[in-house]
């Protein structure tokens, strides 16, 4: 990763960064209900893993790369205040429709309505920043032509923000697990320092994860079926912290 | 992307039901190796529009470098359950993967559902399954799915290496719901073979995992009690409406099959009662 790609990322990853993933627990929340007793540290951590290997990274993680890839294919100094280029319409075309594949691949309307949610605080943010691309794709979400999926929205701004597209995965991948993990102390399912033991091995995976190549015509997928049972019961749940 | 599967040589199975007067009769019927088709059953005698079919197979299992088509279509106003007499054994080489297609219509006021038993996956079994469903109207379905791990390991008391050895190749299905020609929901679920016989794999320790999409109007409440008429079996179960309205889903992981055959049924018996304001008559295996 070159210097300025690492000190973007650590921008964008950096907890101050006005990004809105504090209010989602992926499910997490819903674990609790589901296992019949207060998860521990491993728990907490065997649960991440199995969202960053068999959903994120099949699913999430593909939108992501694809939409960072069809994000290059415009103007990526496109005027925000509506002067897009004609190629610059093509590319956010492309970015919205893998935006609404995401949207309509994802089965859990929880964790669809928490990506909605995520995108559109993620957008907002850009879009004061003047982020290039973030005005014209805000259109597209208000007019019903893209969902907003966090995913998407990540892939289209980082590239306009100038991160390459293994650190934008990374990138994305470290606020899975940072995110999951503010989300378990919060939780008071693991304290501060014990969610930071558990992150090496967490980013391990993300690191194994990203180094798998997106093929052109790759479709998001995966495999996580106790997740979504998780999320449903959090749904359900009388009293809840998070969104999802 | 999402393109519609491609027009398909004839199907192994291809068949038709439309409604006459108060029954559902099958007016198209061609069936090919490897399966079997039983006659019509009129199992529910106060909802007499509800023809039941079993498919059955005649090659003992589902073979790698096989590719099986069906194709079915309820007409206006009709109604199908069609079934399997027991699950299917999916046989790998760790070679080809075995898959099979289905093309799915039902037309407006039509009920279909589709509930095979789940496949059997046996070492080195790379099953690929693709579903397409198009819905017009006010047409509405209950489809599920399912995988049913070959556990060696129980055999062999439990040894990793033995999981390892005995593990699929891969797994794969795909659901795509068209609701007047639009694509409303594609569930795909797909994972690797090892991955799921780890003993801290995405299974968590179930041998079965399913699901059950119910294509049509579904409350929060009527979600709920449809979660609960699953849970009530013992098995894991968490229901989600889905995208575009298009209805509801269910995910289920069950320890063994029985416990999956007893919460298949309460997903069925849930969704017929709503549908047809009875208990459906248990069906037979």
């Amino acid at each position: 990763m070159k210097t300025a790609g690492l000190l973007t990322a650590l921008r964008f990853g950096d907890s101050a960064f006005p990004g809105g993933g504090f209010a989602f627990s992926q499910g997490l929340e819903g674990l609790a209900p589901l296992r019949g007793a207060t998860p521990d540290a491993d728990a907490v951590a065997a649960f991440l893993d199995e969202q960053i290997s068999h959903r994120w990274g099949p699913a999430e993680r593909v939108t992501l790369v694809r939409c960072h890839r069809a994000a290059g294919t415009g103007g990526a100094a496109a005027d925000d205040d509506g002067a897009d280029t004609a190629m610059d319409e093509g590319a956010l075309d492309a970015v919205a429709a893998l935006d609404r594949d995401l949207d309509l691949s994802t089965f859990s309307q929880t964790l669809r309505r928490g990506a909605r949610r995520n995108g559109a605080a993620f957008l907002a943010a850009h879009l004061r920043l003047g982020t290039p691309g973030a005005g014209a794709y805000r259109g597209r979400i208000a007019s019903g032509a893209a969902p907003g999926t966090l995913a998407a929205i990540q892939g289209l701004l980082w590239r306009r923000a100038g991160l390459d597209e293994t650190e934008a995965a990374a990138l994305a991948g470290y606020q899975l697990v940072a995110g999951g993990l503010t989300a378990a102390t919060r939780l008071g399912l693991v304290g501060a320092l014990g969610a930071q033991a558990l992150m090496p091995v967490l980013l391990g995976r993300v690191a194994d994860v990203v180094s798998r190549p997106v093929a052109a015509d790759e479709e998001p997928s995966g495999f996580s079926p106790y997740a979504e049972i998780a999320a449903a019961r959090q749904a359900r749940l009388p009293l809840r912290l998070f969104s999802n | 992307m999402n393109a519609h599967l491609p027009p398909p040589r004839r199907p192994e199975l291809d068949i038709a039901v439309e409604r006459r007067d108060a029954a559902s009769r099958l007016v198209a019927r061609y069936v090919a190796y490897p399966f079997h088709l039983t006659r019509p059953f009129a199992l529910d005698p106060a909802r007499p529009e509800v023809a039941t079919l079993y498919i059955q197979s005649s090659s003992g299992g589902f073979y790698a470098g096989e590719d099986l088509t069906l194709r079915v279509r309820v007409g206006r106003g009709a109604a199908l359950h069609l079934t399997t007499q027991a699950s299917t054994i999916v046989h790998g080489d760790r070679g080809q993967p075995a898959r099979m297609r289905l093309l799915l219509e039902v037309e407006p006021g039509g009920f279909l559902a589709y509930t095979p038993d789940p496949q059997i996956l046996f070492p080195g079994a790379a099953c690929e399954t693709r579903l397409e469903i198009r819905l017009q109207g006010d047409a509405e379905a209950l489809l599920t799915e399912g995988l049913l791990l070959h556990d060696p390991a129980r055999r062999t008391g439990g040894q990793e290496e033995a999981r390892a050895s005995g593990a699929p190749m891969a797994y794969s299905a795909r659901t795509d719901i068209h609701r007047d020609g639009c694509l409303v929901f594609s569930d795909r679920q797909r994972i690797a073979g090892p991955d799921l016989a780890r003993a801290d794999g995405p299974l968590h320790g179930h041998r079965v995992a399913a699901s059950a999409l119910w294509l049509g109007q579904v409350s929060s409440a009527t979600l709920q009690s449809w979660e609960d008429a699953a849970t009530a079996t013992g098995s894991l179960a968490g229901a989600s409406l889905l995208p575009g309205g298009c209805g509801a889903g269910l995910r289920l992981l069950a320890t063994d099959g029985a416990m999956h055959q007893r919460a298949q049924e309460a997903v069925f018996a849930h969704v017929f009662t709503e549908r047809f304001g009875i208990a459906p008559t248990r069906r037979r295996k």
